[in-house]
């Protein structure tokens, strides 16, 4: 079992300024709701007015919020965000000079967002990210397949969506292994490559992610290859969207068991992580119950169609994310198009504190309605 | 075989099946059962009914739309539409000289199909009426996502009078899902006129679906309308009247404005005060008129377009929640959705900045200018595509012609004779 809930963390070496986020000895979801209330307000205040020092567009945009207000509820819940659309449009950056830029999948819409990312913030990225998993998956590091192809995390691609999300599991590993090709209809499982990665691995605990759809594709080509059946620590992991699993009529009961077959691991060693390009570092893994939890640095707020007021417990809503990582852009309060339900604000039989929820998917596109029209020239 | 189609209001004796209803109502008009001015009578005897408020007529409207609704059946405005493109309206009841040796007689075209759009279903009540009082037969089809609007209307017409419960005897109402392509087929092949309202994927869908070489299209689709605002003419009632034309159907309909021009520069005296009546009566507006409510994706548009409107340097002025929005913006973006409530304000000085951002979709322009103003602007704007230019509190009342067309010569057959003895 990952460490999560009170045992504390080994203690770390001395933070840089940048990591002093995080708070020694506290694991991720292991601060009391009361505790995380105050932080939050404390740490959420500070990145305020950090981005508005810097970034003139978020300037202007919280001029507007503090006009009209942010709606009801506790701090959190009247914490200003951004439209994820915003960031595919215009320029918000809150650093000047050379920074890196991640873009969203092309895949998933006509235009990618950019994501600015400064050291410090892929510094506290990769914290993040390494705690969140560790706290699911453990800390011992092992091989690692990765279910794409490589040149994914070579050059200008490692700043893609998927290229960020294979890298942020590059802590745990000891070595990659890339078993996909590129196929005639896009990347395909090479069969080789994961016989050789298997041969080196042995009987060995491993860790394997893939995006979920290419993750699917390789275990339906797998399912006729003779394989070893993997030491049941092993745990495959996976996130993006179900669009088009959704069209296949695979859910994820379904899913699971295509992925865990070929393995002969349980089908819980498969977990799903929901993860947004303007929110790297915050892997949200299903826990053994199958919900998600929030760590002390972050929340997630749900918020009603018709009003966007903070939804109840149990009702579905589109999701804010909230991450006190980002300081090169201000895209540590979104809103996202996806949709979300609380589903306890404490209590998770998996035993973390503190609310937990569930990804639904994307938001369907609103049906046209009606003869008004956008202007045509 | 005949398509499976569940009517909601039928003439047709219970278990016909939809062929032969469509079949039986085309058939129809080919008698003369009943009289141009008996007809408006009796859809007149509606307008009263629905004023009245009598027995369940109210239940399945919305409340927004039967002021409208009323006004329109009124037999003085019903003439008033005919007239205006009818020049001898008597050629609707018999032969009528159109000059020394001519004679015009106007019939009807004969079963008339209506595809509704499903935002604003009023419209095709509209459209209904017109045809009805010229003495078409008539198919409605209702979206499956809507209530039905006719039915009760039909129900407390032929309660009316005779004549009203022939009218209603003549009109089918069915609802069935846009996908229901061997319905579709029926219906579009027995039409000799197809209304089609809606968006593009929706009129298209109908304009593809196969028909009698005769039959005539009227096709009421998308479109996007605006406003042309002189300050230092319109009364606070015209302000709170142009802001009622842009909330009432949620900017959902062709003909509400998404784009207000307004003479002056913000800072200027006339200007804000303007801006100040327009806000205050958003406000009272959204809250008098009920939105309905949003879906996810409606929901984050507006959140979007607010932060879009901001980060391209406009100003935005709205309620705390999602209900209004007022953005004024250096010059239209077309990148923002104006619908939900959502107007763009774009301050001009001379009108030919306007001529540019007029989109060849364009439909209404409500219009509040001087004399001098309004000549040039209407001239140059129609020419550019705009159709009408009512009056503050105008946009969206219906009328003849619509989109720039005349309905009553698609919904008559214009018969002539030469008189004899010369």
């Amino acid at each position: 079992m990952a460490t999560h809930g009170e045992q504390p963390l080994p203690v770390q070496p001395a933070e840089t300024q940048e990591l002093q986020l995080f708070v020694p000895g506290v694991a991720p979801f292991a601060m009391p709701p009361a505790d995380k209330a105050v932080f939050l307000a404390s740490k959420l205040t500070e990145l305020l007015e950090y981005h508005r020092e810097r970034c003139p567009g978020y300037a202007s945009l919280l001029a507007d919020w503090e006009q009209y207000g942010g709606g009801e509820g506790d701090y959190v819940q009247r914490y200003p965000f951004v439209p994820v659309t915003a960031f595919k449009e215009y320029d918000l950056r809150s650093v000047a000079g050379d920074v890196a830029v991640v873009r969203s999948s092309a895949t998933t819409s006509t235009q990618a967002s950019r994501i600015y990312i400064d050291k410090a913030s892929r510094k506290r990225q990769s914290r993040s990210a390494n705690l969140i998993l560790t706290d699911f998956i453990g800390a011992e590091r092992r091989p690692y397949i990765v279910f794409d192809l490589e040149e994914t995390v070579r050059g200008a691609k490692a700043f893609s969506a998927r290229g960020a999300a294979i890298l942020a599991l590059a802590h745990l590993a000891t070595e990659f292994h890339f078993v996909l090709r590129e196929g005639r209809d896009g990347p395909e499982l090479d069969p080789d490559a994961l016989h050789r990665a298997l041969d080196k691995i042995g009987n060995a605990p491993f860790i394997a992610y893939g995006f979920t759809f290419m993750l699917y594709n390789a275990h339906r080509q797998m399912a006729s290859l003779a394989l070893p059946r993997a030491h049941p620590d092993s745990v495959l992991l996976h996130s993006g969207g179900w669009k088009k699993l959704v069209e296949l009529a695979v859910d994820k009961p379904v899913f699971n068991a295509v992925v865990s077959g070929p393995w002969g691991l349980r089908p819980d060693r498969v977990v799903d992580f929901y993860g947004a390009v303007e929110q790297i570092g915050m892997p949200y893994p299903d826990c053994s119950a199958g919900y998600k939890h929030v760590p002390y640095w972050a929340d997630v707020i749900t918020r009603r169609g018709d009003t966007l007021a903070p939804a109840s417990v149990g009702e579905s809503g589109l999701i804010q994310l909230i991450s006190c990582l980002p300081l090169a852009a201000p895209n540590h309060s979104v809103l996202t198009e996806d949709l979300g339900r609380i589903v306890r604000a404490d209590g998770c039989p998996c035993g973390r504190p503190g609310k937990s929820f569930l990804f639904e998917g994307r938001a369907p596109r609103s049906e046209v309605r009606g003869c008004s029209d956008v202007p045509r020239r | 075989m005949s398509p499976a189609v569940e009517p909601l209001w039928t003439p047709v004796s219970p278990g016909t099946d939809f062929a032969g209803q469509l079949a039986a109502l085309r058939s129809l008009p080919r008698q003369a059962s009943a009289g141009i001015n008996e007809r408006l009578a009796a859809l007149h005897g509606l307008s009263e009914a629905l004023l009245s408020g009598a027995g369940s007529l109210r239940e399945g409207l919305p409340a927004d739309g039967l002021a409208f609704l009323s006004a329109f059946l009124r037999q003085d405005n019903l003439r008033s539409l005919i007239s205006r493109e009818v020049p001898a309206p008597g050629a609707l009841s018999e032969f009528i000289a159109i000059g020394p040796r001519k004679s015009l007689r106007l019939l009807p075209r004969g079963l008339v199909c209506h595809w509704v759009a499903g935002n604003v279903p009023l419209l095709a009540v509209f459209s209904w009426a017109v045809s009805a009082a010229l003495g078409n037969a008539n198919v409605i089809r209702l979206s499956s996502r809507q209530g039905d609007v006719m039915s009760p209307l039909l129900r407390a017409l032929a309660a009316q009078s005779p004549v009203g419960r022939i009218i209603s005897d003549e009109t089918l109402v069915v609802s069935f899902d846009r996908n229901h392509s061997e319905a579709q087929q029926a219906m579009s092949l027995a039409a000799d006129v197809r209304i089609a309202w809606g968006g593009r994927d929706a009129v298209d869908a109908i304009r593809g679906l196969p028909t009698r070489w005769d039959c005539e299209d009227v096709v009421f689709g998308p479109r996007m309308s605006m406003a042309v605002i002189d300050p230092a003419i319109i009364k606070p009632a015209a302000v709170t009247r142009l802001v009622t034309d842009i909330v009432i159907f949620d900017q959902l309909a062709c003909s509400s404005p998404q784009v207000v021009f307004v003479k002056g520069v913000p800072g200027e005296a006339g200007f804000d005060a303007f801006m100040g009546l327009f806000q205050e009566a958003f406000a009272r507006q959204s809250a008098a008129f009920r939105r309905h409510g949003l879906d996810f994706a409606e929901t984050f548009r507006i959140s979007l377009d607010r932060t879009r409107a901001i980060l391209s340097g406009g100003t935005v002025l709205r309620d705390r929640g999602t209900q209004w929005t007022v953005a004024i913006m250096p010059v239209p973006a077309d990148g923002i959705d104006c619908a939900n409530r959502f107007v763009q304000v774009v301050p001009y000085q001379s009108l030919d900045e306007i001529y540019p951002f007029i989109p060849e979709n364009a439909q209404t322009c409500v219009v509040q200018l001087p004399p001098q103003d309004l000549a040039t602007f209407s001239e140059q704007a129609a020419w550019r595509g705009v159709c009408r230019f009512p009056n503050p509190g105008e946009g969206n009342h219906f009328e003849n012609p619509w989109d720039g067309i005349g309905l009553v010569s698609r919904l008559t057959r214009f018969v002539v004779r030469s008189e004899a003895g010369r």
